[in-house]
């Protein structure tokens, strides 16, 4: 027998396994799974770094969501570089894929960033483009950033260690910036919202927070209740609603919504 | 004196190893080919060989991590704790991805029993019953499993786990038929 197989990964951090669902089972991240898997060290913070330094010149981020301290950069001699779904300066910060999509952008993209001591702001390394579908969603258009993010990292990860890739400070001019997402920014008002920009603030807002919008189920309530709105489309310059879910209960057809509240009004 | 040390293609990984009956000189320069052999494995770097590894169909082998070392003779397996069947604690058992020096650069995550005892013969013919814990268990399993034909990728195949091939930096899937 040989020594333990060691990938090139050194070790890998990701959110700690949480309990989910009714049975409350506890669910480890596709990262921790795979690090398992991968006889790779696993950590929960990237603080834990500073005690238990990683053998490597290069660390990557994506998603992390959690500020990192210099400490922490500098243990990675080549830096830490930074995945980030837009075209920076454009929409730094914590929701850029639905910034792209509520805003209507045509195009979008990723920018691979050597992180410094402020958010998003580091020169870039490599941007590529990608166009947004009618159709996207965010988590959808996300998914497909990272995907072909994974890919142009593991092209440019050579050339970058070997110094051979010129790095472009971005212009802060330009800067644009974007903050994290609670579920009060769901909130849409269908009567004063042009349709078209409702239709893309369905999209922008799914999955999470998703948009919503409040209604009154008669006339006469005193209170208002949630309405999540989770697909439309435009329809001679209307917005038809395709599925709606009322607090509490199960995503149904706006159709029939409609039948089963036929005195609704939007609140 | 250094072996060659036959691949993963030679029948002779594929016969179960005759027990030892004696320990004679032959078996003697046998254990020190084994040594010799095993302390030159340097990359991949060879934690234990089996006998068959060097063309001798014989139930011995070395197992080594660090400063543990023993030649084992006619093992035959006492006990073996059994992985755990609560899935959330069998989960977070380490795997370590295992490699062969028969199968150099291949490797594949094998949970192996975290515990067995092994009653065998050492060098000076005398009897001893040991346990064997993480790794070093790990180890001893390979081994006894050389002796009886079976090599790790036979577990790879029946558990459905990934086989990688290493190469510099370089890992790879590699598809099992």
């Amino acid at each position: 027998m040989t020594g333990p197989g060691r990938s090139p990964i050194a070790a890998v951090v990701t959110q700690s396994p949480k309990p989910l669902g009714r049975k409350k089972t506890l669910t480890y991240s596709p990262v921790d799974k795979w690090g398992h898997e991968h006889g790779v060290p696993i950590y929960y913070s990237a603080e834990e770094l500073i005690e238990n330094t990683p053998d490597a010149t290069i660390g990557i981020l994506a998603s992390y969501g959690e500020i990192i301290r210099k400490e922490v950069i500098n243990l990675f001699p080549q830096g830490i570089l930074v995945v980030h779904p837009s075209l920076l300066p454009k929409y730094r910060g914590a929701s850029p894929v639905p910034a792209a999509i509520a805003n209507g952008d045509e195009l979008t993209g990723v920018s691979i960033i050597k992180m410094d001591e402020k958010v998003d702001h580091g020169p870039v390394i490599t941007q590529f483009r990608e166009q947004i579908l009618p159709t996207d969603t965010s988590d959808i258009l996300r998914n497909r950033l990272f995907e072909k993010s994974a890919k142009v990292i593991t092209e440019m990860l050579t050339p970058y260690a070997q110094g051979k890739i010129k790095l472009k400070i971005q212009n802060e001019k330009e800067a644009t910036f974007t903050k994290i997402m609670k579920r009060e920014d769901g909130f849409v008002d269908l009567l004063k919202t042009p349709p078209i920009e409702i239709e893309r603030f369905i999209r922008a807002m799914s999955s999470w927070p998703g948009a919503w919008t409040l209604v009154k189920l008669n006339p006469t309530d005193k209170t208002t209740r949630r309405l999540k709105l989770l697909g439309s489309h435009v329809e001679d310059g209307k917005l038809i609603l395709d599925l709606v879910q009322l607090e509490g209960k199960d995503p149904v057809s706006w159709k029939q919504f409609k039948e089963g509240y036929n005195a609704m009004q939007f609140a | 004196m250094i072996r060659k040390i036959v691949l993963s293609n030679d029948p002779i990984l594929r016969k179960k190893a005759k027990p030892v009956s004696k320990i004679d000189k032959k078996v003697k320069d046998l254990i020190k080919d084994l040594k010799d052999t095993l302390s030159v494995q340097k990359n991949p770097e060879g934690v234990g060989l089996a006998a068959p590894q060097i063309g001798k169909n014989l139930s011995i082998f070395l197992a080594k991590d660090r400063d543990f070392e023993r030649v084992i003779i006619n093992p035959e397996i006492l006990k073996i704790q059994k992985n755990t069947t609560k899935e959330k604690v069998d989960k977070r058992k380490k795997e370590i991805l295992e490699g062969c020096l028969s199968i150099p650069f291949y490797y594949g995550p094998l949970k192996r029993a975290p515990k067995v005892t092994v009653k065998y013969l050492d060098e000076s013919e005398k009897t001893i019953t040991e346990t064997f814990e993480g790794f070093r268990a790990q180890i001893i399993l390979h081994e006894i499993d050389h002796l009886e034909g079976v090599l790790f990728i036979d577990h790879i195949i029946s558990e459905g786990k990934t086989l990688y091939k290493v190469e510099g930096d370089e890992w790879e899937e590699v598809e099992l038929l």
